[in-house]
């Protein structure tokens, strides 16, 4: 008798009292889900959080606040935050962090080192932005339109790496990857305020752990096609001249994000050291909009083909010349220094050494289609 | 009972005496005289057991119109025999034989007419098909073996019969396929079933309960069907089949986990249809008993798993619930619990009221209290379905009651928790042999072969070549 009661108190214990010490309720949650971290004037960390509110009943939709607060580290101002905010504020679904340009300038090691070190913070699937003023004032925009900022950022992300503007994603963990890597550097993309509304500037570059240049919409595209990759569609349109006979200039959109790119990179060290890369990629484009009044027969495709070339060729450069002042080693130069040509890379002192790497860039297009009318 | 060897007296009086007093003047026991060739004479039988019909015609018909030397000729009953000991006289008159004696003959005849009472032979009402035939066993053992014997006429098929229970004992049939079956498992089977030492079997549980290998494990290891064709399919397996007499449930051993999934449906669908069934149902194994849990590791450990749409409804449905996850999900399950006992208890016609409280009432207005979230429900229903689909009840059961555990286990350590769980659980399953057969058979030991008729049902010429290490 007495061991079933035992029993019997033992269950209501574990029934009642079960987790106690490291449970973490979903209903007790606030959820912080986009994050904003600047540097103030005095060199402290302002700290501006978009908190979800849940809806009173499961029909309605759910609210956001926005909370600012300064400490001397992100989690000082975490801390200071928590001081104000409801309940218990988590950031488990964090799927933006926006990063001021000021504090993008200081370094990243920093501010990001509490998502490192604390497993409760994701970093797997956050996305990181950096702001070209103050990433504060983007997330005090608390809405844009319908949608909460953060629903708007994360939106605004997916469609910026469906233009190829900015792709592969990089999240908080590849990022890290880059900032432990001495071959490596990123890049992330770059918004700003246009008026009322956030628009993509481009994509920050970075050295090491600081923001050292940036380049503009169309460049970023190039960027993340020179890195053979493509995030579904990559439109460029340009002004050619192409025909013989009528000196009329045409407007000519083109997509080469649809197709595969073939690319060819290269490491080569010279017997005197030097560091040639030749980087070539072929890309195939399909014609959406061409505006001239030349019909577009092989000839004419032809001709166009060698001045769409000679043209992203010359882009492709202007790309490269950027990368090289701010720095950033996107491509991997020093990774493939350092695992084919290990005793040059030793020799190397590769922040200032980068800059003097031969880049052969070649870029050729080919016009595929033309859609149903030539 | 008190063994005795008292053979015959030589007056009818004496013997009627002595069986009186044996069956302790029960009232039920009818005794006629009369006189045979001017010999006192007397049939002595139990009302309750014999068929009068057959009585008169075969009995005492004869006995008026004819006179013969040799009884044994007069008589046109089935069955027939000679005793001498009054004892063998009073079991026969318990399996529902008359006894005839004649003055001054040294042995007296026991006469077959047994009364037959038995239902028609129907389909289990919690065992319907809907392609393939239609017949159940029923109360009668006889009738049970002629449903086996019509399916499968070959000499091969052996009975053996058992007489178990010390005070009141009841006939065992231990069938089986003579060519098909391991010796050894005949002899296993027989042994157990030998051991039995009880006063009385009331039912086909207890021999189940009385023999299994594990008896403390939640999970069945005896099949229970009530359909013929069902239990003929094991039989061609080289199965061993145990029935009782007047219980329609036929026992099959040794048994693999995976046969609880299996219903006589699957081989009457096209196959690609019956293996897309059989994986939902191994499917719901999952969903039966893992939901519950899951859904309270998720909301009280691990909310970051939810995509953020999800994680705002969940919350927002729980945010009006005063007390931890765990409570709520015991809740609502012993709420069901109630709901699905009651249901079964009461006639078919009050039923419906069950369905109306348990589903509007205590559905909607049991959320609109605040009492549980509308996602528990959800979950909680899920779970109720799922484990409706295990075609086996035991089964079923079983399932059901593992949630519970591995309940508390998630609110206990979260996904850590229903690991560790179902650790222990498979390796309980690992462990557990029906009849010295492995109860996991295909998975564990691991023969990919056997796979064809478990998780799937690949076509019939595909399966029936029969895969080397099956229990057969």
């Amino acid at each position: 008798m007495k061991r079933i009661f035992d029993g019997l108190l033992l269950f209501i214990i574990i029934a009642l009292t079960t987790g106690c010490w490291d449970h973490e309720y979903l209903k007790d949650m606030n959820l912080a889900y986009s994050i904003a971290f600047d540097l103030t004037k005095d060199h402290k960390i302002k700290q501006t959080v978009e908190l979800i509110i849940p809806p009173e009943t499961e029909q309605s939709a759910t609210k956001n606040e926005i909370h600012t607060a300064t400490g001397f580290s992100t989690r000082g101002a975490s801390n200071e935050l928590r001081n104000r905010v409801r309940g218990n504020m988590r950031v488990i679904k964090n799927g933006v962090q926006l990063i001021g340009k000021s504090l993008a300038i200081n370094g990243l090691d920093a501010p990001m080192d509490v998502n490192f070190r604390d497993p409760k913070n994701p970093t797997s699937n956050v996305r990181m932005l950096i702001a070209d003023k103050e990433a504060g004032d983007i997330v005090n925009q608390k809405k844009i339109g319908e949608l909460k900022i953060g629903e708007f950022l994360t939106s605004k992300i997916t469609s910026l790496e469906n233009m190829s503007l900015f792709y592969p994603p990089e999240t908080m963990d590849t990022v890290f990857h880059s900032l432990k890597d001495p071959g490596q550097d990123f890049a992330l993309p770059l918004i700003g305020m246009e008026g009322d509304e956030v628009a993509a500037k481009g994509v920050a570059l970075f050295h090491d752990q600081y923001y050292s240049g940036m380049l503009d919409t169309e460049q970023s595209i190039l960027l993340v096609l020179l890195k053979g990759k493509t995030g579904g569609n990559a439109r460029f349109t340009k002004t050619i001249d192409i025909g013989s006979t009528d000196s009329s200039r045409s407007e000519l959109s083109y997509n080469v994000g649809k197709k595969k790119i073939k690319r060819t990179f290269k490491v080569n060290v010279a017997n005197n050291g030097d560091v040639h890369v030749t980087l070539n990629i072929k890309l195939r484009a399909i014609l959406e909009e061409y505006t001239g009044t030349h019909l577009l027969d092989d000839k004419a495709i032809a001709r166009l083909n060698q001045e769409l070339s000679s043209m992203m060729t010359s882009d492709a450069k202007d790309v490269i010349r950027e990368l090289q002042k701010a720095k950033c080693d996107i491509f991997g130069v020093g990774r493939k220094l350092i695992a084919y040509h290990n005793p040059i890379w030793k020799q190397k002192n590769w922040k200032e050494d980068y800059q003097k790497v031969h880049f052969h860039t070649n870029v050729q297009v080919s016009i595929i289609d033309t859609g149903i009318t030539q | 009972m008190k063994p005795s060897s008292q053979t015959i007296f030589s007056t009818v009086d004496q013997n009627i005496t002595y069986i009186q007093d044996a069956l302790f003047h029960t009232d039920d026991l009818k005794i006629r005289h009369h006189f045979y060739k001017d010999m006192p004479a007397a049939l002595v039988y139990l009302e309750s057991l014999v068929d009068p019909i057959l009585v008169e015609r075969n009995i005492i018909a004869p006995l008026r119109l004819k006179e013969a030397d040799n009884l044994s000729e007069l008589f046109t009953t089935m069955h027939l025999e000679v005793h001498e000991r009054l004892e063998d006289g009073i079991q026969g008159l318990m399996q529902g034989y008359c006894l005839y004696f004649v003055k001054g003959k040294p042995v007296f005849y026991t006469l077959t007419a047994p009364a037959n009472y038995d239902r028609s032979i129907t389909e289990p009402e919690n065992e319907a098909i809907i392609r393939g035939a239609h017949n159940g066993f029923i109360e009668n053992l006889t009738v049970n073996l002629f449903l086996l014997r019509q399916q499968i006429s070959v000499p091969d098929l052996t009975v053996k019969y058992f007489n178990i229970g010390n005070t009141a004992p009841r006939r065992v049939a231990m069938i089986y396929m003579h060519n098909l079956t391991e010796q050894e498992l005949v002899q296993k089977v027989e042994k157990r079933l030998k051991s039995i030492s009880l006063d009385a079997i009331m039912s086909a549980g207890f021999i189940q309960e009385l023999i299994e290998d594990n008896p403390h494990s939640i999970f069945p290891q005896h099949l229970n069907t009530e359909r013929p064709d069902h239990t003929g399919a094991y039989l061609m397996d080289g199965h061993v089949v145990m029935m009782l007499e007047g219980d329609p449930t036929a026992l099959i051993v040794p048994v693999s986990f995976f046969a609880f999934y299996q219903t006589p449906d699957d081989y009457n669908n096209r196959w690609m249809i019956a293996s897309f069934v059989r994986f939902i149902r191994l499917l719901s194994f999952i969903t039966a008993f893992q939901l519950p849990a899951f859904y309270i590791a998720i909301v009280s450990f691990h909310s970051d798993v939810l995509p953020i749409q999800l994680f705002f409804t969940v919350q927002g449905s729980l945010t009006r619930v005063p007390y931890p996850p765990l409570m709520e999900a015991m809740l609502l399950e012993l709420i069901f619990e109630f709901l699905r006992e009651a249901g079964l208890r009461l006639p078919s016609r009050v039923g419906q009221t069950i369905g109306i409280v348990g589903g509007l009432v205590i559905g909607d207005a049991i959320v609109k209290a605040g009492f549980v979230s509308y996602t528990m429900i959800i979950v909680v229903a899920m779970t109720a379905i799922s484990s409706f689909l295990i075609p086996s009840n035991e089964m079923s059961s079983a399932i059901r009651i593992l949630r519970f555990p591995l309940m508390i286990a998630a609110s206990l350590f979260g996904f850590i928790g229903i690991s560790f769980g179902l650790t222990i659980l498979f390796i309980h399953l690992c462990k557990l042999e029906s009849f010295g057969k492995p109860y996991l058979f295909p998975v564990a030991p691991l023969k990919m072969k056997n796979f064809k008729d478990a998780f799937m049902r690949f076509p019939i010429w595909r399966i029936r070549k029969k895969a080397d290490g099956s229990p057969k």
